[in-house]
């Protein structure tokens, strides 16, 4: 039976890639110290939340969807396996992450992405030019869902980040706007505490139609959206005044 | 001036390679890179690699007109290379010549199938072994070096999923078996294992199919399905090191408490030591600490299943203690001694010296005498334990095991009890000691001898002796009633010694043919008992313990066959016994013969794959022709529903029972609950009395009852159930005696039906209920020569009501400040 099983997992997935069309699946969690963050919290109400909510908050995680389909792609939360709002046991504090409703779109023909980002209840469409993130590749290297990645480093508003890509997978694309290495970004951290961690990779998926996401009038550039970014934290707490 | 110029097609570029490598005379190199059909292609990436080790010195990516450009190469030899999509890789070394100049590079990359998802397929099979039975999974292929524990590592592989209970499953079934190192060395604490131990200390990952872990044959009418273990495998660096938890911890007023738990685990031997002491009003050995000794939850039903039902008393006792000083030093072990001989044991101490709730309660009464009312218990109890099991395998086919065990228990106990009341006083005091001692040894063979015939038996043997001294005390002075009312002491001084020895014997044998599966069990069992009660005071209730020795001789034979085919299987069996009980007292013999046909047939069906499995098992069951016994059961036992229909028959009496249940178990939280009982039951007796020709005949259907406990939603934010309950009650009873020709009937009709929906929105309650009952009686009592039914009904009484309606909305928060 079990014999039966594995040989249907690896028979079922290869499928030969016509359309050059993939999934990915994302695992976004917390990857800072919740304690530090308590400790470096100031407001007090914030700070006592934090403390309460500690647990929930460090198992806390979505799941994002990267599609990409052609010389399209589309990231987004995905739809399956996600608990959109983790709550304490007694009700009060309810938590979930600012990226959780981000939206890139990204155009390879037109090398520009579109983007609803999401800070502190705030929405903000960004459009721009695919960044020149000036990658540095180092020499270290580890396996990710069984794919040798390499490190690489770069800036993200400012802040360092931290990418793991493939060369076995020559797509420059990853979650969020990264991209620009000559292979899939599996692993990467945003610069403000989220990790990205890639769950699964499926190729030759039907993907029938991508979603697409269209400009806004009041969209800013990339650079605008990290000056907002500089101003604001991301993460969102809801407390219940009792 | 450019060695690479306009390459027409890849294998250009490869023979290039291959015959002569590319002198490159700038510092730059700008490039296009463009398909079969000459149009440029973006996104492709140019990869230049350090020719020693391959890796990357820099790179760029092609843009939609093709191009692409480095500002700067190292002065050395360097390895270009291309990957795309769709499209074949392109490698070729470039040397430097001079230190002039750009150069331009011209790329054609052929067409090709590129197969991405062969890349993702190859680290699967390079992850995987399967190797007839077993599964072997190598976790470095499946994780991301971000798993904590082996649960998140059991996770991530294929095919396997773990629940939060730490349930694991296969393809939809249930894993069994947890091991590691191929021992089942912490069945019960499975979830504190895979939690505690860290996903780096796992080398790989077994599953093994087909798992038969150690154990007397099953019964033939039980289900065979495909078991499956999950065998941990450790790293070197996690086999040299001593997992563990050490805990120390102080307190107020001698509150003190010093635990650990340490276990090694190597390839050929492994052990775990766990040391409790203290005095915090609890045992330091709890029945979860003997399982694990035990070598584990199967092991030790296995040995209960063979009799030993003997656990020792500690574990019973619920009383609770003021005070306890208790020690307790355990540990148990496992060594492979070469490749066929395996041993493991464990042994364990435990003293206590406990204090039990001493009440004192002293009340002045209005007359000014005190009232007193006092109770202690002391316990003192030593422990010892140990057991030892050999298994020896001369060949994969064979299995030889030997186990042996020991415990001795040494316990004392005093009870006693002071109440003055109103000046008259009694005590009593109640002592206690007892030696329980135990012996017990087991063989087992096993022998498969090829995949259809398989052989086994087992002897077993347990010698018990148990020694019981007691002693009553008590004294009764009743001076306010009378001066002369005091009563002199009484005691009974009670000595007990008791042997009981068993011996159990059998043999099994199972031959499978195809879809048959026959199994043939031959047994005996003996057991003597010697029972002596000396000292024994001037009591009459006594004497109903009168020491008996006597000897009994239980000699039975089993055949059955089996069948399994897809989704039917079926069987019938017969199990013959003799019993036979000699009283050594009375040299009475008695000797019985039984004769119990079985059959059984279930049929299972998985219309939603994995999700959902129902089956139909039919079970007959009949001895001497006296009891019939009929069973059918619907079970369906998987993620999602639950649904059971339990049914038997007793000559002509019905009983059926039916439950069906649904939640969501996947999100943890209940969706849906229904469940209905009904019971059905007529006994029909005959008595006929001659001469007299009385001719008695009762007919009697009891209360039906049927249940629907509605439905449950529960969510995050709340919770609401809307149920109904219907108990219908219709009691028929109907008692003829013919000689007077009397017939008495008594009839009750009655139901009741409660409606009730709740719900509670975080923690503001919403409450209805519901409920209408209705009764109706009938009753006819000792009516001569009755020849209408207007008789039964004269006196019948019928009420109905009804009922209450309760409705409350309330609102309410918790904690508010």
């Amino acid at each position: 039976m079990i014999k039966l099983l594995i040989q249907v997992i690896l028979l079922t997935l290869p499928c030969i890639l016509n359309g050059q069309s993939l999934e990915v699946i994302y695992k976004c969690k917390n990857k800072g110290n919740i304690q530090t963050e308590i400790k470096n919290t100031e407001n007090e109400k914030i700070k006592q939340a934090l403390i309460a909510a500690k647990d929930i908050i460090s198992n806390y995680f979505i799941n994002f969807k990267l599609s990409q389909k052609g010389q399209y792609s589309y990231f987004a939360e995905s739809e399956d396996g996600n608990d959109p709002l983790t709550s304490s046991e007694d009700g009060k504090i309810s938590y979930t992450l600012s990226a959780r409703n981000d939206i890139i779109y990204k155009d390879y023909n037109l090398s520009q992405f579109v983007a609803k980002k999401h800070q502190v209840s705030r929405a903000y469409h960004v459009e721009d030019q695919f960044m020149n993130f000036d990658w540095q590749i180092s020499k270290e290297q580890r396996k990710i869902l069984g794919f040798d990645c390499i490190k690489a480093t770069s800036t993200y508003c400012g802040k360092e980040i931290v990418a793991w890509f493939t060369l076995a997978i020559p797509i420059q694309n990853g979650p969020m706007e990264l991209g620009g290495l000559p292979g899939l970004i599996l692993e990467a951290t945003n610069g403000t505490g989220l990790i990205y961690t890639a769950q699964s990779v499926r190729m030759n998926v039907e993907i029938e139609n991508l979603p697409y996401l269209s400009s806004h009038k009041k969209a800013i550039t990339h650079n605008e959206f990290c000056e907002e970014v500089r101003k604001k934290k991301g993460l969102k707490i809801d407390m219940n005044d009792n | 001036m450019q060695v690479v110029t306009d390459i027409k097609y890849v294998f250009i570029a490869i023979t290039s390679l291959l015959l002569s490598s590319n002198f490159i005379y700038g510092q730059s190199i700008k490039g296009i890179v463009i398909d079969g059909d000459h149009t440029p292609l973006g996104f492709v990436n140019i990869l230049l690699k350090n020719p020693q080790d391959s890796t990357i010195i820099d790179f760029a990516i092609t843009n939609n007109a093709g191009k692409f450009e480095f500002d700067t190469i190292p002065l050395n030899g360097i390895l270009l290379s291309t990957s795309a999509i769709g499209y074949a890789s392109f490698d070729t070394m470039l040397y430097q010549v001079s230190k002039q100049s750009e150069i331009n590079l011209s790329i054609q990359l052929a067409n090709k199938d590129y197969d991405l998802q062969q890349v993702e397929v190859n680290a699967y099979k390079n992850g995987v072994i399967i190797n007839g039975d077993t599964t072997i999974y190598d976790p470095s292929t499946f994780t991301t070096g971000q798993e904590e524990n082996v649960e998140e590592l059991l996770k991530k592989l294929p095919g396997i999923v773990v629940e939060d209970g730490g349930k694991i499953s296969v393809g939809g079934k249930e894993v069994e078996n947890v091991l590691i190192e191929g021992d089942d060395f912490l069945d019960e604490n499975r979830k504190a294992v895979l939690e505690g131990l860290s996903a780096e200390s796992v080398s790989s990952v077994e599953i093994i199919g087909n798992y038969e872990a150690y154990s007397d044959l099953a019964d033939f009418n039980t289900e065979s399905e495909q078991k499956y273990a999950i065998n941990i495998k450790l790293t070197k660096d996690a086999k040299s090191k001593i997992h563990g938890n050490v805990q120390l911890s102080g307190g107020h007023e001698d509150r003190y408490e010093a635990i650990a738990d340490l276990y090694k685990i190597k390839e050929k031997s492994k052990f775990f030591i766990n040391a409790n002491t203290g005095n915090t009003g609890q045992n330091t050995l709890s029945i979860y600490d003997y399982i694990q000794l035990e070598g584990g939850l199967q092991n030790f039903t296995e040995q209960r299943s063979k009799g030993d039902r003997k656990i020792p008393r500690i574990f019973l006792d619920k009383e609770r203690y003021n005070q306890i000083n208790s020690n307790y030093l355990g540990f148990n072990f496992s060594k492979n001694i070469g490749s066929k001989l395996e041993m493991d044991g464990f042994a364990f101490a435990y003293l206590n010296n406990s204090k039990s709730s001493s009440v004192k309660r002293e009340t002045p009464s209005h007359l000014g005498i005190t009232n007193i009312y006092d109770k202690s218990k002391n316990d003192q109890l030593k422990t010892l334990a140990a057991k030892f099991n050999l298994d020896f395998k001369p060949s994969k086919k064979e299995n030889w095991n030997y186990s042996s065990k020991v415990l001795l228990e040494n316990t004392a106990e005093t009870l006693q009890n002071r109440t003055q009341f109103f000046g008259n006083r009694f005590e009593s005091q109640n002592h206690t000691t007892s030696e329980p001692f135990q012996i017990q040894n087991q063989i087992n063979y096993r022998n498969r001898i090829n995949k259809s015939n398989h052989l086994s038996f087992q002897v077993y043997s347990k010698w018990r002796k148990f020694d019981r001294n007691r002693l009553i005390a008590s004294d009764t002075i009743l001076p306010f009633f009378s001066s002369d009312n005091s009563f002199s002491s009484k005691s009974i001084d009670q000595k007990t010694a008791n042997q009981k020895h068993n011996l159990d014997i059998s043999a099994v044998y199972r031959k499978r043919i195809k879809f048959l599966n026959l199994q043939s069990k031959l047994y005996w069992n003996r057991e003597d008992l010697d029972l002596e009660i000396s000292d024994l005071p001037n009591l009459d209730f006594i004497a109903s313990f009168e020491p008996s020795n006597w000897q009994r001789d239980y000699i039975g034979y089993k055949q059955g066959v089996n069948y399994k085919k897809g989704n039917l299987s079926t069987g019938v069996g017969i199990n013959w016994f003799n019993f036979k009980v000699q009283q050594e007292s009375t040299a009475e013999v008695s000797n019985r013969n039984y004769f119990v046909p079985s059959a059984f047939l279930k049929i299972q069906f998985n219309p939603f794959q994995q999700s959902f499995r129902l089956a139909y098992n039919n079970k007959v069951q009949a001895a001497d022709l006296e009891l019939a016994n009929n069973a059918v059961e619907i079970v369906e036992l998987n993620k999602l529903y639950q649904f059971n229909v339990e049914g038997s028959q007793i000559l002509t009496g019905k009983h059926i029972e039916l439950f069906y249940n649904l939640f969501d178990a996947v999100s943890g939280t209940m969706l849906f609950l229904f469940s209905n009982f009904s019971k059905s039951e007529a006994i029909g007796n005959q008595y006929f009395y001659f001469p007299t020709y009385e001719l008695r005949k009762t007919t009697e259907i009891p209360p039906q009852e049927l249940w629907i406990n509605g439905l449950v939603i529960d969510k995050k934010f709340y919770r609401t159930s809307i149920g109904a309950r219907l108990k219908s009650f219709v009691g028929y009873q109907k008692d003829y005696t013919y000689v007077e020709d009397l017939l008495n009937v008594y009839q009750n009709n009655s139901f009741k039906l409660e409606l009730g929906a709740y719900s509670i929105w975080k923690e503001s309650p919403m409450n209805a209920e519901m409920i209408i009952e209705y009764n109706q009686t009938q009753f006819n009592t000792g009516e001569s020569k009755l020849s209408s039914k207007e008789r039964i009904y004269r006196n019948s009484v019928v009420y109905g009501n009804i009922f209450f309606f309760l409705l409350y909305i309330g609102c309410s928060r918790i904690n508010k400040k």
